[in-house]
């Protein structure tokens, strides 16, 4: 026994058995895997010693360093452009020569560019302050509710499906379905995008090997619980902004 | 199950498979083949009987040729924003604005637009000009390989489901190995930026792996043409026909009121 291993020398050739448990470091090559569909990540998780747990250190850390990404390119891409006060001088100063062009009333046309300018400069972290911080705490935060809801919708699902795996192995398997954010890391330089229409479908094909290991469901039932977990999530979401519609409308949140 | 456990033979240290070229990328002979539509030998170099490339080598080759692909609008880029000393897309704006009012000089609206844009490009970024353009130009190239792996996996995965549902025994990590050499003809939408070949380049680029894409699916899929043919362009008209039905409908709407 040396460093945790198990080694035992054969004629010709040393066999090495790792028994410790999962480590963080392991996880890049599970990130990794998990990206190209390999079965092996999705079998070391459902056969770890304490997979929920492995799960949330993996969520977390993988999420959190695609938010720090996301935050210092934020942060990055603002530097690139000028002040917003000069920005917004000029940008003002367009618009009242385009209003006397097409003869609108200048100070509509300001009203509604400085309306633009608030919601684009708050929600882009273009006005500076705290908002460049958001997507640090935002990211991980949206990963860890998306993976417990993934996970326990999964279960269920699946179990109604035929399944016959736990809400514990199948929380530490699906929670490599956050493997594509790891894509986000690229946001470090300024303009770089990743589309999040593939950050969804790349995790959902994850989460549909996960289920297909977790499970133990063959790749139709497998399949069909993915589709309706996201199928779950699209109605959880909708009766969400429907109900944020109706206080909106009784006169809530002003 | 341990992913540690493994085999030393005596001799033979072990070696850091994923410190070689081969572990990231299929050779460029696979490439070539697949190029000249040769598929059976850019998916199956050794004659095995079985597709040999991996979803590893396929993702390293799209993020090295969709690379490839950007030189040149990564140096138009870095040109047209070192000349201005700002971000390359607040430089394009009022280049391509510019461009515009030239075109319309009797139009004021167009002619306002474009000096504010290039009122604004003309501002001082907060750090410095150089470095602006720099890392603007840095970041719109690493959009290049991005934008293909999107397309690849969105793409893919509606046509994978489809194939799948109309018999086809295909795997994902198979069908997404074979499917990504179509970068190797679209690295010809690079030229993009050259005036005249750029255009045709794009249109042949696309043309062609089109057709790569088409055969790659058919053998990786072993469905007939018909099939093989419905899975790859319904997605397509689905994705062309609802902002069209959107469209109509506001329109619609819009004659209505």
């Amino acid at each position: 026994m040396r460093d945790g291993r198990l080694e035992h020398n054969f004629d010709d050739a040393t066999v090495q058995l790792d028994i410790t448990m999962l480590q963080p470091r392991a996880y890049p090559e599970f990130v990794a895997k998990a990206l190209v569909l390999d079965n092996d990540p999705f079998e070391a998780m459902v056969d770890d010693d304490n997979p929920w747990m492995e799960g949330f250190v993996l969520v977390v850390a993988v999420s959190g360093l695609a938010g720090l990404a996301l935050a210092v390119g934020g942060w990055l891409t603002a530097a690139t452009l000028p002040a917003p006060d000069a920005a917004l001088t000029t940008l003002l100063q367009g618009g009242r020569q385009l209003a006397a062009i097409l003869s609108l009333p200048a100070a509509s046309v300001e009203r509604v560019i400085m309306e633009v300018w608030a919601l684009t400069a708050f929600s882009s972290g273009y006005a500076g302050g705290w908002t460049h911080l958001l997507p640090i705490l935002s990211v991980p935060g949206m990963a860890l509710v998306w993976w417990v809801f993934f996970s326990v919708g999964a279960f269920g699902i699946g179990r109604a499906f035929g399944g016959n795996g736990t809400l514990r192995t199948t929380l530490g398997a699906a929670a490599l379905t956050v493997a594509p954010l790891s894509f986000l890391l690229l946001s470090i330089a300024p303009f770089a995008g990743v589309s999040s229409v593939m950050l969804a479908v790349w995790s959902a094909l994850i989460g549909y090997r996960a289920i297909h290991v977790a499970q133990e469901l063959d790749w139709r039932r497998a399949a069909l619980t993915t589709l309706s977990v996201y199928a779950l999530a699209i109605v959880v979401i909708l009766l969400l902004l429907v109900a944020f519609g109706l206080g909106y409308a009784t006169g809530g949140f002003r | 199950m341990s992913l540690h456990t493994h085999v030393v033979l005596p001799g033979r240290a072990p070696r850091e498979e994923w410190t070689q070229r081969r572990y990231w990328l299929p050779d460029f002979n696979q490439m070539w083949n697949a190029a000249r539509l040769n598929l059976a030998d850019a998916l199956d170099p050794f004659e095995r009987g079985r597709i040999t490339v991996s979803m590893r080598q396929g993702i390293g080759m799209i993020a090295v040729l969709g690379l490839l692909a950007g030189v040149p609008t990564l140096l138009a880029n870095l040109w047209l924003g070192l000349s201005v000393g700002t971000a390359v897309p607040l430089a394009a704006a009022a280049a391509s604005l510019a461009e515009l009012a030239a075109g319309y000089p009797a139009n004021p609206v167009a002619n306002e637009v474009a000096h504010t844009a290039g009122l604004l490009a003309g501002i001082e970024p907060r750090m410095p000009g150089l470095l602006a353009a720099l890392l603007s130009a840095l970041g719109l190239w690493l959009n290049w390989p991005l934008g293909w792996l999107a397309n690849w996996i969105v793409y893919g995965a509606v046509v994978a489901g489809l194939a799948r549902l109309m018999g086809a025994p295909n795997n994902l990590q198979t069908f997404f190995a074979a499917t990504s050499f179509t970068a190797v003809p679209l690295t010809l939408t690079g030229l993009s930026p050259i005036p005249f070949i750029g255009p045709l380049a794009v249109i042949a680029g696309i043309l062609w792996a089109f057709v790569l894409y088409y055969q790659a699916v058919r053998r990786v899929t072993g469905l007939d043409a018909t099939r093989t043919l419905l899975s790859v362009v319904l997605p397509g008209v689905v994705i062309a026909a609802i902002p069209t039905l959107l469209a109509l409908g506001l329109l619609l709407l819009a004659l209505a009121a």
